[in-house]
């Protein structure tokens, strides 16, 4: 009976489908803009990568391309210098180095890609036999691939942030301040499990409506195969499984999108029930409204490979966080009810969480491939 | 049956209930102090909302933490400030209270249609809440709070936002409920408990200042209130030399309730609750008072 009522308490609120239609949105564009590349693609049948496109096209940014195997890479490192006239052919697998030639000059780390098109291999043959060589200018490196790379990095940073705001802000007895009546009753303080079981109820229905709407506007938008052989991730294509560790189709993704936001808050709303629930501990309530809230999105942080792969976590996040309004319901019913201002002590805690993951994003992105 | 045992509450420093102690019997309890004296925290810390920062609350001599759900089932709960779901009619709202309560659904729809009746809002029944006055959402609050037929009564500041018909009506039903469960019921108005309490519970720096019958507690200023009737003109230089407890005026005469020796032949004066809560907090701000 109570698993119904939270169920209806928890589809009730209008925040809810916002958060749904956030969740359809950044699927759609994830899958249109993978789709609409793919189908653009696939029309002129001319499969030059789209960094290859920004890079060899442009004549007046010239750009070193070489072909480099990890010792002559170690070698140029050391030296800061490099032989540009030692072209070889190029392969599908190999590794190329893209470097502008102020970072040639100066010695600095240059870019690796590897080959994973025949058209981008013969493209840079070509450029070969002609005796090209391209050059790409470091202040428009910087402001044309860098600079809108990590702005749009961190505008996925700022999206997660508002949500996770607005999800505490969303938090049932919070927003409609019954915490006094609710947990005041006699099974008040311990609806958890029945607030989970709702909670998975409906991203389960979400998950559902959402796939339904992505599948069908991406078909319609992009006719560029089925649900189960259209990439999900062009990218990996091009240069290797940057991206995900495997190449995924769309069908693919859309369940992987939906079974990880589900598992990561099974996995994290029953822990956080079965354990902070019981410890009534101010820090453990604190370290419980943390890990529940953020752990999936931080785990995904840490873990998973590809700088694409943000977007999996990031379409999921809104859904996941649904579910994982459960989780500030163990926190609110236990101890931290007499915490005074734990709800800015939290917002503060995820502040400082946010920037880390910010910073730690630039961080990545310096380092790993553009 | 429910002893509070040495309890202290503070906030960072502030220490907001100081080692207290109270045995609760049968009847109502008015607690009665100003704004700011702590009357919401010791009423928070008995709906387990609130954990004491040491000492221990007992039901019948078990432990209010040990008891959790048993000891929530016995109790009913109205918060001096509580959120609804706004897109709910009473009926909806009071039912799910019900089913979080632990009611069948059965005996809750009778239940829930009763207290509707008796709070006066049969008639609004299947409106959404959202629509309702705050008198009107306060009812329903006091509704939800006797939905399990309640022990234990905690009612904090009940008849905020009563128009005065509402509020004899209140009255009367808190006065029909007393007899076999113990009913506390914070105020900072003295009418509101001055005719249906069997005591008086009243706070001061963090203490019990008294806890006894209207009548006891009335007899603490025995003696000391005297009615003086002077011309409206002489009100001012009067209440510099005495402190006085209320005016009255009609026409040009004022009728001026002080505190004296008797020393001065005016009229004395049954001390009425009103006046020991205006002697009492005469200085307070934030429930801070002299000792009479
Ligand atoms: N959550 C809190 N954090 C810090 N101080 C509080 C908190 N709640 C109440 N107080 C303080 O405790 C004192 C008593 O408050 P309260 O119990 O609400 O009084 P009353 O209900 O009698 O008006 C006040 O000084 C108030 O400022
Ligand atoms: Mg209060």
């Amino acid at each position: 009976m109570l698993i119904l009522y939270e169920l209806k308490k928890q589809l009730e609120k209008p925040f809810v489908w916002v958060c749904l239609a956030a969740s359809v949105l950044i699927n759609l564009w994830v899958l249109v803009s993978e789709g609409y590349s793919c189908m653009k693609i696939s029309q002129q049948n001319q499969a030059v990568s789209a960094i290859g496109t920004t890079l060899i096209s442009e004549e007046n940014t010239p750009l070193l391309v070489q072909y480099l195997d990890e010792e002559y890479l170690t070698s140029v490192m050391r030296s800061g210098t490099g032989n540009p006239a030692e072209w070889l052919e190029f392969d599908i697998g190999q590794n190329v180095l893209l470097y502008s030639s102020n970072a040639y000059e100066s010695g600095a780390k240059p870019l690796i890609m590897e080959i994973s098109e025949p058209v981008f291999a013969e493209r840079l043959n070509e450029l070969q036999r002609n005796g090209e060589n391209l050059h790409i200018n470091g202040g428009e490196w910087l402001l044309g691939i860098v600079i809108p790379k990590l702005l749009m990095s961190i505008s996925f940073e700022c999206a997660v942030f508002a949500v996770l705001i607005s999800v505490k802000i969303g938090g049932h007895e919070f927003t409609e301040k019954t915490a006094n009546v609710v947990y005041s009753t006699k099974k008040g303080r311990s609806l958890g499990a029945r607030k989970l079981a709702a909670s998975l109820i409906a991203a389960t229905l979400f998950h559902i409506v959402l796939t339904a709407v992505s599948a069908l506007l991406l078909f319609i938008i992009c006719p560029c195969g089925n649900l189960l052989s259209a990439p999900a991730f062009l990218e990996n294509m091009k240069t290797g499984n940057i991206v995900t560790w495997f190449s995924m189709s769309v069908g693919e993704f859309i369940l992987a999108n939906a079974a990880f936001s589900l598992l990561l808050t099974l996995i994290f709303g029953a822990f956080g029930y079965s354990v902070w629930g019981m410890l009534c501990s101010v820090p453990a309530a604190v370290f419980g409204a943390l890990g529940i809230s953020t752990a999936p999105f931080a785990l995904g942080f840490f873990i998973l490979p590809g700088e694409r792969l943000w977007r999996l976590l990031f379409a999921s996040c809104p859904t996941s966080l649904i579910i994982g309004r459960a989780g500030f319901w163990f926190c609110e019913s236990r101890n931290s009810i007499a915490i005074p201002g734990f709800e800015m002590i939290s917002a503060v805690l995820w502040g400082a969480i946010t920037v880390a993951v910010v910073i730690l994003a630039v961080y990545r992105l310096k380092r790993v491939k553009l | 049956m429910l002893s509070v045992k040495n309890v202290t509450m503070k906030y960072g420093n502030h220490t907001v209930l100081d080692d207290i102690n109270i045995d609760f019997e049968n009847g109502v309890y008015g607690l009665l102090a100003p704004n700011g004296a702590g009357k919401t925290t010791l009423i928070k810390l008995l709906a387990t909302l609130h954990f004491a920062s040491s000492g221990a609350v007992l039901w019948n001599g078990e432990s209010i933490t040990a008891l959790d759900e048993k000891y929530r089932d016995v109790i009913g709960y109205l918060p001096q400030q509580f959120g609804f779901y706004r897109s709910y009619t009473p009926t909806a709202y009071l039912l799910y209270l019900s089913a979080l309560k632990g009611i069948p659904k059965p005996a809750a729809k009778q239940r829930v249609d009763k207290l509707l009746s008796l709070v006066a809002l049969s008639d609004v029944k299947n409106v959404k809440m959202k629509k309702f006055s705050g008198g009107m959402i306060q009812r329903v609050g006091i509704a939800a709070a006797l939905l399990n037929d309640p022990k234990l009564l905690l009612l904090d500041e009940p008849t905020a936002g009563l128009d005065p018909k509402e509020r004899v009506r209140f009255r009367n039903i808190i006065a029909g409920l007393s007899k076999d469960r113990i009913v506390i019921l914070s105020t900072h108005i003295v009418s509101d408990v001055e005719s249906i309490a069997n005591r008086i519970i009243m706070l001061q720096n963090g203490k019990i200042y008294c806890n006894e019958t209207v009548a006891e507690v009335c007899g603490r200023l025995s003696g000391m209130v005297y009615e003086a009737e002077l011309p409206t003109a002489e009100t001012a230089e009067f209440s510099q030399k005495h402190f006085v407890l209320s005016e009255r005026f009609e026409g040009d005469r004022a009728f001026l309730r002080f505190i004296g020796d008797g020393s001065e032949g005016y009229a004395p004066k049954n001390a009425g609750l009103e006046d020991v809560f205006l002697y009492l907090y005469r200085d307070a701000e934030g429930g801070n008072a002299d000792t009479l």
